[in-house]
Formats: structure tokens, sequence, C-alpha cells
């Protein structure tokens, strides 16, 4: 047997290994994605009313954390990633699954941490939900994230509680992978909100 | 003793109608009484005591009309989680759990229709204290999400866990509703805001919630309506 096919083979081996794909979990990531969209035309019809404002406002904003922040929730995304990879071939009781699925919590909670820290800065500076349309809009949505942010962790504690318990490894690796996209779709819904909040100028 | 499919087919979409029955009734109450939609919440105590002055025959019939409907939502609830309990095999966490919560709801739904009828009832009172039980029904029917968001999470992870052939609904539809449980959250921002998008009247005060909810409510009703299952694929291919 030459080495292409014995490649060949290992890859149907692979594509055998893994189950089908969740596919319902996609009407909840468009869905939510569809709710941000909308949140992202009212937000850019309010900025063209007021720009000086939302400007002026934006600039209050901490950029530097903001920022790690950013570079927090995007290692998390990689780390669901890297351990979604393993989990199809190694199984998901492997410490080559387990190891990135903490390390993506625990950028999660640092994530949570830096952003009620800039909670408490601004409200430190009197500057609430009601302060005016840009701070609505930023502590409303950003506040949505966080509870996307929580219910994701919740989630990742799920999949790394069961897979220790697993009996069927297909099923719990489907549930890893939804998790998995779940968990990049609140990475993308932020890195909108960092644009939207923190860049555009 | 067990019921035949046929007759257990015909319990369920009773209860089915009793749900739609509900909805037609209540939203149709509403309509009747011009609070559909919402007034804005920055109308000042005047204007709101005048609503309530000129439409005050039509409050109060639309008040019953809404209050008489809105309890056939219960059975609906009930064949709800008798489906869900039996794709629970165990005990009945979920089904208990979405039943509770959907009687919290439907005296969500009544108590403001008792308020606003209060409103309407003595129109020779000061308009402030209109304006304030106006804003107590509104704050009342919209801003309490809890339940709501347990409620159809129950229902949706119930679905999620069931591994039966035949499931207690499709993926898709336990996904949507994991959607809708969470995407009228922006609700819990409606007592902080009378103008604006976020308010009760506004855009995520009241038409998202309003969409995501009503949307998934409809495809669980056109599915239970077609494919209920409520027996073991087995018993199905028996009959």
């Amino acid at each position: 047997m030459n080495s292409i096919t014995m490649v060949a083979s290992n890859i149907r081996l692979d594509t055998q290994s893994t189950t089908v794909p969740e596919g319902g979990v996609w009407v909840f990531i468009w869905g939510d994605i569809l709710i941000f969209s909308v949140f992202y035309l009212v937000f850019m019809l309010g900025r063209t009313e007021d720009l000086e404002l939302f400007l002026q406002s934006s600039q209050s904003l901490n950029q530097l954390l903001g920022t790690i922040n950013t570079l927090l929730l995007v290692t998390s995304s990689w780390l669901v990633a890297l351990s979604v990879c393993r989990a199809r071939t190694q199984g998901l009781s492997s410490r080559g699954v387990r190891i990135p699925l903490v390390g993506a919590m625990a950028a999660g909670i640092g994530f949570l941490v830096i952003k009620f820290y800039e909670y408490y800065e601004k409200s430190t500076q009197g500057i609430s939900l009601v302060t005016n349309d840009f701070y609505s809009f930023y502590f409303a949505f950003t506040g949505l994230h966080v509870v996307h942010v929580g219910v994701g962790l919740g989630l990742l504690a799920f999949v790394y509680f069961s897979a220790n318990r697993t009996k069927n490894d297909g099923t719990a690796v489907k549930s890893l992978e939804s998790v998995g996209i779940y968990w990049h779709m609140v990475d993308l819904l932020w890195l909108w909100l960092f644009v939207l909040f923190y860049l555009v100028v | 003793m067990t019921i035949s499919l046929l007759e257990e087919r015909a319990r369920n979409r009773f209860c089915l109608i009793s749900g739609v029955f509900a909805a037609l009734f209540y939203f149709g109450g509403l309509a009747v009484a011009g609070f559909l939609p919402p007034h804005a919440a920055f109308l000042e105590a005047e204007q709101i005591s005048a609503f309530y002055v000129d439409n005050n025959l039509q409050i109060k019939a639309g008040m019953a009309m809404a209050m008489f409907g809105v309890s056939f939502l219960l059975p609906l609830i009930g064949a709800v989680s008798a489906s869900m309990a039996k794709a629970e095999k165990s005990l009945h966490f979920f089904s208990n759990t979405q039943l509770a919560c959907g009687v919290i709801s439907v005296v969500g739904f009544i108590v403001p229709l008792f308020i606003w009828m209060t409103a309407a009832f003595r129109i020779d009172r000061d308009p402030e204290l209109i304006l304030l039980l106006n804003d107590l029904g509104w704050l009342t029917v919209l801003t309490p999400y809890g339940p709501f968001s347990v409620q159809i999470a129950s229902v949706a992870i119930c679905g999620l866990l069931d591994r039966r052939d035949v499931p207690l609904l499709p993926r898709w539809i336990c996904f949507m509703g994991l959607w809708a449980a969470l995407g009228g959250i922006a609700g819990a921002l409606i007592p902080f805001f009378t103008q604006g998008v976020f308010a009760w009247h506004n855009l995520f005060g009241f038409y998202v919630p309003m969409v995501c909810i009503n949307a998934w409510f409809l495809v669980l009703l056109v599915h239970l309506w077609k494919k209920p299952s409520y027996r073991e694929p087995s018993e199905v291919m028996a009959v």
C-alpha cells in the first residue's frame, strides 16, 4: 500500500469517526446574529443623528481594557477550536481536550472580570445606562453580551464535566461542537460591539 | 387502561385549539381596548387619562374579552407538559418546571388586565392616578420576562435531551426556543426608559420580544398539531 492510499484511508477513517454535525444550532446562531444586526442598524441610525455626542462618549471608554478583552475572547475561541479538533481524534476525556477547555473558561472569566471593572469605572465617573443615548446602547448591548458570555461559560463547564462521565462519545463530541459554535458566535458578536463602541471614529 | 391513538390525538388537538383561542381573544381584546400597539411610555397624565375617558367602553369590553380568553392558555400548557412528560423517562423535571412557569405566565397576563380595568373603572379619578395604573399595567405585563424564558427554555432543553427515534421536537425548534428565551432579555431594560428604542412601546422593549416569542409559539403549535410525539415510536407503528 503506497503512502497516498494510506493517507486517504486515514482520512476516511477520520470522517467516519466524526458524527453528523448538529444542524439545528444554526437556527439559534442566525437568530441571535439577526437581533444584534438590528441593534447595529439602530445604533448607526442613532449615531448619524448625534455624531458629536457619540464620538465624544466613545472616546471616554477604556480602549486598553477593550483591547485586552478582545484578545481574551479570541484566544478563548481558539482554545475551544483546539479542543474540538482534538476531541474528534483523541476522545473527550483526554487531557489534550480538557486542558484547552479549562483555558477557554479562564479567559471567559477574565473577560467578565474586566467587563465588570469597566462598568464599575464608569459608574464611579457618574456614567450610567441613562446618561445619554450612546451609553444606553453601550450598557444595554454589552450587558446582553455579558449574559451570552455567562451562558457560554455554563455550557463549557457542562461539556467539561459531562466529558468525564460520558459513555457515548459521538453525542458528547456533537455537544462540544455545538458549544464551540456558540462560543465563536459570542466572540464574533463582541468583535462587532468592540468595533462599534471603541473603534469607529 | 389506555386510550386509542385517535382519542389521544383529538385531546391533544383540543388543547392546541384552546391555546389558539386564548391568543386570539387576548390580542383581540387588547386591540379592541386600543392597547395594540402599546401607548408610548412618555405620554403625560392628561393624555393617558383622556385616552381612558374617550375609550372607556372599549377598554372595559376589551379587557373582559382578553380576561375571558387568556385562561384557555392553560390546556395548551398542560398538553405541552404531557408530551414533555412522555419524553422524560424518569422524574418529570422539565415538564413540571414548564407547567409552573406556564401558570405564572398566565397570571402575568391576567393581573395587568385587572389593573387597566381598574384604571378605566372610575374615570373621574385624578389623571395622575390613571397614569400610575397605566404604568403599573404595562410594567407588569412586559417586564417579567423571567418565567417566559424559563418556560421556553425548559421545553427546549427537554427536547434536546430526548433521544427517542421520534423526539418531542425537532432539534431546530429546540434551538429556536433557546433563541427566543434569550432574545427578549432586553425587556429587563424597560424600567429605565420612557423614550428611545428600549422603552416599553419601542423596538427592543416590545417588538423584538413579541416577534421572538410569537414566532416560536407558532412553530411549536404547528409542529404539535402535525407531528405530536406523545407515543413511543413502536406504538405509533402498530396503529
